[in-house]
């Protein structure tokens, strides 16, 4: 790894006075002291998870017709918030693998959150195709185990099956990577542990971690082997997932540009999440120093990306409906735009295509409070994205006799809301227990990256000593290193 | 080398026998096990251990065994079978449906004993109806187990014995110092007037009166024919002899006088092929839009008043005058062009407009050809005065005891004041077999069997006789009122008998078929329930002296009924109210409206549109604004509807709704406007002038389709996606496949890479005619009844959660003003490339070597996948337990049906659950379902032919094209069908009837771009008129984007 950055680069760990000992202190410190803010938001969180438990017993209970839906409306608010959530999932990878391949070091700041949130949004994710089903009982059946019931077996043609086992590999990857990546911190958590308990307890997450070299070897090999197997599920699952809808024959859904579009939506809205987390968590846990201006902006510059990405799929969409001379698209496209459900295409092209283009501009780009309610818009916008593409093409789909509307019931709200509350439950009681930013990686980057070094590399520069004063020990700077 | 033997002992060495025994063995004694399942262990070779491992595994099994839970199956087993019921083969019994004017010969299928579906009757044994129903008809099966039923007799509201009702009530009819009245509709059964008769003479002198009256009153029409031909009778209308149909706001087809009838002779005229492309001609002028007017060839909307007006117009002309409006002078014109074979009905009941109908059906010859006196009917002989002597005599003292028969005054009656009325009465009995208003005001209840538990006779029409026979014996501790009447004579014996006397002395006389001896001919009346014997007396002459003074009296009644004006017309499924609790009928969408569970103001988009009613009420909620109806300064408020086709200023309310005497609340839906039907020459006319005024309240409404969608005449209309296709006649002569030209291509372009099913036995396919289908419904309850399609009530329907496999779907197309209307049955396509088979996740639908789509009900886990990705959306899914098929509730000991209706729960009941078909497994909540072209039936169909050792065989057409036998497999919508629009069969047998009309350059599918190959074809609709062409493109209403 290159030890030497230029100086114009900006640092990704802020403040002069930081040093090795101190990073750990920073880190480490929300695990080990509780804040009336974090009672306050793990309580009103926790309710809301609790009224995600209600709900879902609801539905079983008495049926889904607790929710909104119809004859000619089978999915609604279930599948979007399944898609919407999912999509949030995969920024975690993405940061975690494909910046990891691709050396970015920006990513050590924000890679723990992001994995941590991934797995959080899976399961809320999750839960909905299990839930949606009328027999939820009988959920087992969709997996193709061995059973005495004759020859019967799943349907391996059917895309929502694909998404059974898409999802599935992604959730034990995303979390065998995130764990697998938390054992060195728990390790240094326990060692600053003073309380027997604790020490236990943490000493059995860290599996024992000794932070011996061949440790940290097979360690980085691990993360390497798996960011290798995580970069093409990062693809797929929500390519997977858009088959849902590209395989059907129903207009607005038939459309072989959702793979990559649905993949970039994935990457956006994930971005988007990350950002709204990180900024509440570095202003929580005050980690301003080490979830920074850069990284913030380095985000940013995704977030503009993949949001035109999508920008010019759903140009394409349009553009493709008029072009193909077929009456039902080019009917399902102009319902989309002008029928009903205007609102919600007008909410998602300015969420996900106008606003995320004010990103062009530096000062914007680098402007905490823009940032963080322009990433509440993505997720506004990507939610709205999924909804327009499912309820508004079931809703007048090739019989006009059947077309619907679809209205949500308090259920449907509340099952949202609640995996929303559910997600934010499990954030905080992750930010509390776990440590939020990679301790490990992020000293790894100390030396390269960090104002301190850079300061102290330009002091030596200044005293003329010159040179690649980065390939050497920084002195100073290793003075209470452990 | 020889390699070396070792030996351990000379036994060994010389292998003797002893040694070989034990050597072979790994053991050298005998294992125990088999000797303890040989062995009893009462021989005591068995030792401890065996002893137990027995009791271990006995215990253990029988532990197993025990914990599983089990569930509790009620079934007896016959102890007697009786001869003809083997459990698991229905049985049919040829009977009659009569009730209140509605009349239907009928078969009646049985399972166990329980009457569970009813089917049309053979047309040959069917000569009125044809073998087909009605709506009604098909639901009347239900009312059987209605909860609402009288259980016993009764006084007051309390349960007495029949001896002590026939005690008391004898005593107070006798005691009663005045008349004693039976007031009941129009009895068809000679049988049970001479019953009556007998009871009437009993009572001695003239102290008793049988009024008639019918709700829904023919009494205009009953006493024109009085006037002009002297018989107050109305004669036999043929419609298949019609070449030029007008009706002038008569729904022949729906409701009017005979409409089962009328839609299968109509049809004869309807139904176009390549050998036969002529088809009559149908003019409708009619003011409130009904599915008769939207079968129309040319439609004329118009007020109510100029209904009359162009009937008087027609006439002028049609006598040699001329006509005000050269609109209806044209009309006329088309009449006279087919003289003898025209036909003019007027569904007015006001005289005058009847005398000149009939005057106009003279000029033009029609009496004798299309309109016979042959055979009148019975079904309507009401007086609408009779009503207003009742109340009189009520309130006058004259009358002193008053019995009601199929009839429920104190709901229907226009005239207030019947139930006050009732308590001067010393005595008042009901007749009825259920809950209803007139019973809950009477003193005695004396309750009447069901159809389905009687024995009974009728005669619809003169000379053709028909017979009910009991397909269950009673539930309850009914009599039937044959009975009653006879013992209240005082007479000895049953009604059944009295039945066969009459009979035997009436009919057997009068008959040619059966020369042989009575019980003979008893016997193959039994079986057929049908007999024909010479009709009445076919000659009438007509005398038009009143038809000129009738005319001018018109003229001013048009005149008197200002601009805004109103008409109350009757529900094709609930009718006069009778039927409003009976849960199929409530769900049936109205076939003009496609709305249930209520009545409401009909009323033209337009006129709402510019006078601030929203025409476009809300997806979400359905909320209608509600508007007061004022008429003779009565109002009534209801929600107001657009309707298509309704003339501004015109307002159509359906009567019958509004109940209150029934058993849960969601049957009260609606308001009863019966009250509105005005007095005018001694009969009521359901056309007012009225008001009209905009309230701030709203309501929601349960429709099943709404015609308010986008217009988008570029963008997907309807003839873009292929859904309807239509012609004109003149277009048709000239090429058969006219309207349906692109098929061709599509055809050309159905080009796969995929295997396709291979269908080694049959391959199911139906062929609907949307030229002859009628949109009536009466598919749509025959579906609900044969596959135990749930009711979802009224909620659940305005949520667009209805269960039907079936639907018809209405598309409008031209005007706002006048729209043409197809209706197109919709039901499961059986794609033979269906978008939902690939989708599931658990292959709980696929498709069976039938070129069925099946489904998998205990395979499906609810994704709702496979009706998202339906193009027809025909899946249904079961969001609650509709069907109580769950135990949950039951096992939990708590209810979770909270969200069920009280219409749904009424379903639940025990006895309501004996409709429900054993052959059908009733669906369970969470998972979906759909059409089966009825797949227990094509099963029987097939196991039948195959005991018979022979090819199934097809169904069997006459020379028009009607159905004279249908073969081994049916489904219940196309034996259903008046109109035999729906063939059915097998297409892998190019002999096929299906084969052929699915070949046919008519056939086009839904959709069919879409490559789904479907097994169901579609007949487009020709319309007989002269324009080039239909319409540029067809497309839906909507004035808002």
């Amino acid at each position: 790894m290159h030890a030497y950055e230029s100086e114009f680069r900006e640092p990704l760990i802020n403040g002069l006075d930081k040093n090795y000992t101190k990073i750990t202190d920073d880190l480490v410190r929300p695990t080990e002291r509780i804040t009336t803010l974090w009672v306050i938001a793990t309580l009103l969180t926790g309710a809301g998870a609790a009224f995600f438990v209600f709900c879902l017993t609801w539905t079983v209970w008495f049926g889904i017709g607790t929710w909104g839906l119809n004859k000619t409306i089978g999915w609604a608010w279930d599948i979007t918030n399944f898609v919407w959530w999912i999509g949030i999932g995969h920024a975690g990878t993405l940061i975690s693998a494909i910046l990891l391949l691709f050396r970015q070091r920006y990513r050590t700041g924000i890679n723990r959150a992001a994995e941590a949130m991934t797995i959080f949004a899976v399961i809320c994710a999750g839960m909905f195709p299990i839930f949606h089903m009328g027999r939820v009982w009988d959920a087992p059946f969709i997996f193709p185990l061995p059973n005495t019931r004759g020859p019967l077996w799943v349907n391996f043609n059917s895309p929502l099956l694909w998404d059974v086992f898409a999802i599935s590999t992604y959730f034990s990857v995303s979390l065998l990577f995130w764990y697998s990546g938390l054992m060195p911190d728990f390790g240094t958590i326990r060692d600053r542990s003073k309380n027997k308990w604790r020490k236990w307890i943490y000493n059995m997450l860290a599996f024992g971690w000794q932070g011996n070299a061949k440790q940290w070897q097979r360690f980085e090999s691990l993360a390497l082997v798996l960011a290798g197997l995580c970069t093409p599920l990062v693809l797929s699952v929500h390519t997977i997932v858009s088959f849902d809808f590209a395989t059907s024959v129903v207009s607005g859904w038939h459309t072989t540009i959702f793979p990559p579009y649905f993949v970039a939506g994935a990457i956006f809205s994930g971005f988007a999440m990350v950002e709204t987390l990180m900024v509440i968590t570095r202003y929580l846990f005050k980690l301003e120093d080490y979830i920074t201006i850069a990284h913030i902006e380095s985000m940013n510059k995704i977030i503009v990306l993949t949001g035109s990405i999508v920008g010019i799929a759903y140009l394409t969409e349009l553009f493709i409906a008029w072009y193909s001379g077929y009456g039902y698209e080019q009917f399902a496209f102009y319902n989309r735009v002008f029928g009903k459900y205007w609102w919600a295409y007008a909410w998602m092209m300015s969420c996900n295509v106008i606003t995320p283009q004010l990103y062009w501009f530096k000062p914007i780009r680098r402007n905490i409070y823009v940032t963080f309610l322009l990433s509440i818009f993505v997720n506004i916008g990507m939610w709205f994205e999924r909804f327009v593409i499912i309820v508004t093409s079931l809703a007048a789909d090739n019989l006009p006799s059947s077309w619907s509307y679809f209205s949500p019931t308090w259920v449907d709200i509340g099952l949202f809301t609640g995996s929303i509350s559910l997600f934010l439950f499990l954030f905080l009681l992750f930010a509390r227990f776990f440590p939020t930013i990679a301790i490990a990686e992020v000293k790894s980057i100390f030396r390269i990256s960090s104002e301190a070094a850079k300061a102290e590399r330009a002091k030596l520069e200044g005293s003329g000593t010159g040179g690649f004063v980065g390939l050497q020990a920084v002195g100073p700077l290793d003075k209470d290193a452990k | 080398m020889a390699e070396k033997i070792y030996w351990k002992g000379i036994e060994e060495k010389e292998q003797l026998e002893g040694y070989k025994q034990v050597a072979d063995k790994e053991f050298s004694e005998e294992l125990p096990v088999l000797s303890s399942i040989t062995e009893p262990i009462s021989t005591g070779k068995s030792n401890r251990r065996d002893f137990l491992k027995m009791l271990g595994f006995s215990v253990t099994a029988a532990t197993i065994a025990a914990s599983c839970e089990m569930p509790v199956r009620k079934s007896i087993p016959y102890i007697w079978r009786p001869e003809e019921i083997a459990p698991g083969i229905a049985n049919y019994y040829a009977s009659t449906f009569y009730q209140n004017g509605d009349y239907c010969a009928v078969l009646v299928k049985t399972r166990e004993g329980r009457p569970i579906k009813i089917e049309g009757r053979e047309s040959k044994n069917a000569r009125v109806t044809k073998g087909g129903t009605s709506p009604r008809a098909q639901a009347s099966v239900l009312s059987l187990y209605d909860g609402g039923r009288y259980r016993n007799p009764m006084r007051g509201k309390e349960n007495i014995t029949w001896e002590k009702a026939d005690a008391e009530i004898g005593e107070k009819l006798k005691a009663a110092n005045g008349k004693v009245v039976l007031f009941s509709s129009s009895i068809i059964s000679p049988s049970t007037n001479a019953a009556i008769a007998e009871f009437g003479k009993s009572l001695g002198g003239d102290k008793f009166q049988h009024l008639v009256y019918d709700s829904i009153s023919y009494s205009g029409m009953l006493d024109a024919n009085d006037k002009t031909f002297g018989k107050r009778l109305i004669p036999s209308y043929n419609f298949a002899k019609a070449k030029v149909i007008v009706s002038i706001g008569a729904d022949f087809l729906g409701t009017w006088l005979s409409p089962v009838e009328f839609s299968a002779d109509y049809a004869l005229n309807r139904r176009v092929s390549k050998e036969k492309s002529d088809m009559s001609r149908h003019i409708q002028i009619e003011a409130v839009p009904t599915m008769t007017g939207y079968k129309a060839d040319k439609r004329v909307p118009v007020k109510p008043s100029e209904e009359l007006a162009a009937l008087v117009d027609i006439y002028n002309v049609v006598t040699g005058g001329s006509a005000k409006n050269e609109k209806y002078g044209k009309i006329a014109q088309e009449l006279m062009g087919a003289k003898g074979e025209s036909l003019l009905v007027v569904g007015s009941n006001d005289v005058n407009a009847q005398i000149l109908a009939n005057a106009v059906n003279n000029a033009l010859g029609n009496y004798g050809t299309t309109i016979t006196w042959d055979r009148p009917y019975n079904t309507k002989q009401g007086s609408d005065k009779a009503i207003t002597n009742l109340i009189e005599g009520l309130n006058n003292g004259s009358i002193k005891a008053v019995l009601f028969y199929e009839s429920n005054p104190v709901f229907t009656s226009p005239v207030k004041g019947l139930a006050e009325a009732l308590k001067k009465a010393d005595v008042s009995v009901s007749f009825a077999n259920r809950l209803d208003e007139t019973s809950a005001a009477c003193s005695y209840v004396a309750p009447d069997s069901h159809w389905l538990e009687s024995w009974n006779d009728g005669e619809p029409k003169a000379g053709i006789f028909n017979l009910t026979q009991p397909a269950i014996s009673k539930l309850f501790d009914t009599r039937q009122f044959g009975d009653t009447m006879l013992r209240w004579a005082g007479k000895e014996g049953s009604y059944y008998d009295y039945i066969q006397q009459y009979w035997e002395s009436n009919i057997y006389g009068k008959q040619k078929e059966y020369t042989a001896a009575f019980w003979a001919f008893w016997d193959n009346a039994v079986r057929d329930a049908e007999v024909e014997t010479a009709g009445a007396d076919s000659k009438g002459s007509f005398n038009g002296s009143g038809a000129a003074d009738a005319a001018s009296a018109l003229v001013s009644t048009a005149s008197s009924l200002g601009d805004v004006q109103v008409k109350f017309y009757e529900s094709i499924a609930i009718g006069d109210g009778y039927w409003a609790d009976n849960p199929w009928l409530q769900e049936l969408p109205d076939p003009v409206s496609k709305i249930t569970w209520d009545n409401y103001i009909i009323a033209s988009p337009i006129w709402m549109n510019k006078n601030g009613y929203n025409i476009d009420p809300d997806f979400k909620e359905k909320r209608y604004a509600v508007a007061k109806l004022t008429v003779n300064g009565q109002s009534v408020e209801l929600p107001v509807a657009g309707v298509p086709g309704t003339p501004e200023g015109v307002f159509g309310v359906a009567l019958g709704y509004g109940r209150e005497a029934v058993v849960n609340d969601e049957l009260k839906n609606g308001k009863n406007v019966f009250g509105f039907l005005t007095s005018k020459d001694g009969g009521f006319t359901n056309i007012a002038k009225a008001t009209i005024e905009k309230t701030d309240k709203t309501e929601q409404l349960a429709i099943t389709q709404t015609h308010f969608n986008i217009r988008l005449k570029d963008l997907g209309g309807v003839k873009t996606r292929k859904v309807v296709k239509e012609t004109i006649l003149k277009d048709y002569k000239k090429d058969p496949a006219a309207g349906n030209e692109d098929r061709k291509e599509i055809l050309e372009e159905l080009v796969t890479l995929y295997y396709k099913h291979d269908y080694p036995g049959p391959n199911w396919s139906m062929v609907i005619d949307l030229n002859t289908c009628t949109g009536c419904g009466a598919c749509v309850v025959a579906c609900n009844a044969e596959n135990n399609v749930p009711v979802v009530g009224k909620d659940q329907v305005r949520r667009s959660r209805e269960m039907h496999w079936l639907r018809i779907d209405r598309y409008y197309t031209g005007t706002e003003e006048n729209p043409d209307v197809v209706f197109q049955p919709m039901l499961c396509q059986q794609c033979n490339n269906a978008p939902c088979e690939n989708v599931c996740p658990v292959a709980a639908t696929n498709h069976s070597s039938e070129g069925l789509n099946q489904m998998v009900y205990n395979r499906c886990i609810g994704t709702r996948y496979c009706a998202n990705n339906c193009p027809y959306k025909v899946r249904r899914f079961n969001w609650y337990d509709y069907q109580q098929a769950d135990s949950f509730d039951k096992k939990w000991g708590t209810d979770n049906n909270r969200p069920l209706s009280e219409a749904t729960l009424s379903m639940h009941e025990p006895l309501t659950r004996m409709v429900l078909n054993p052959d059908v497994t009733v669906r369970c909540r969470g998972v979906m379902e759909k059409c089966s072209f009825c797949v227990q039936r094509l099963q029987a169909g097939k196991l039948e032919a195959k005991k018979g050792n022979r090819v199934l065989a097809d169904m069997e057409l006459n020379e028009d094209g009607t159905v004279r036998k249908f073969g081994d497999v049916s489904t219940a919508c196309q034996t259903a069908c008046p109109t035999n629009a729906i063939t059915f069969g097998d297409r892998n047998n190019k002999e096929s009837v299906v084969y052929k009309k699915f070949n046919d350059e008519r056939a086009f599918g839904v959709i069919e771009d879409l490559h789904t190959m479907p097994n169901i074809m579609y007949l487009t609709q020709v319309r007989n008129r002269d324009e080039e062409k239909v319409y540029e493109v067809l497309d839906y209403y909507h004035d808002k984007v």
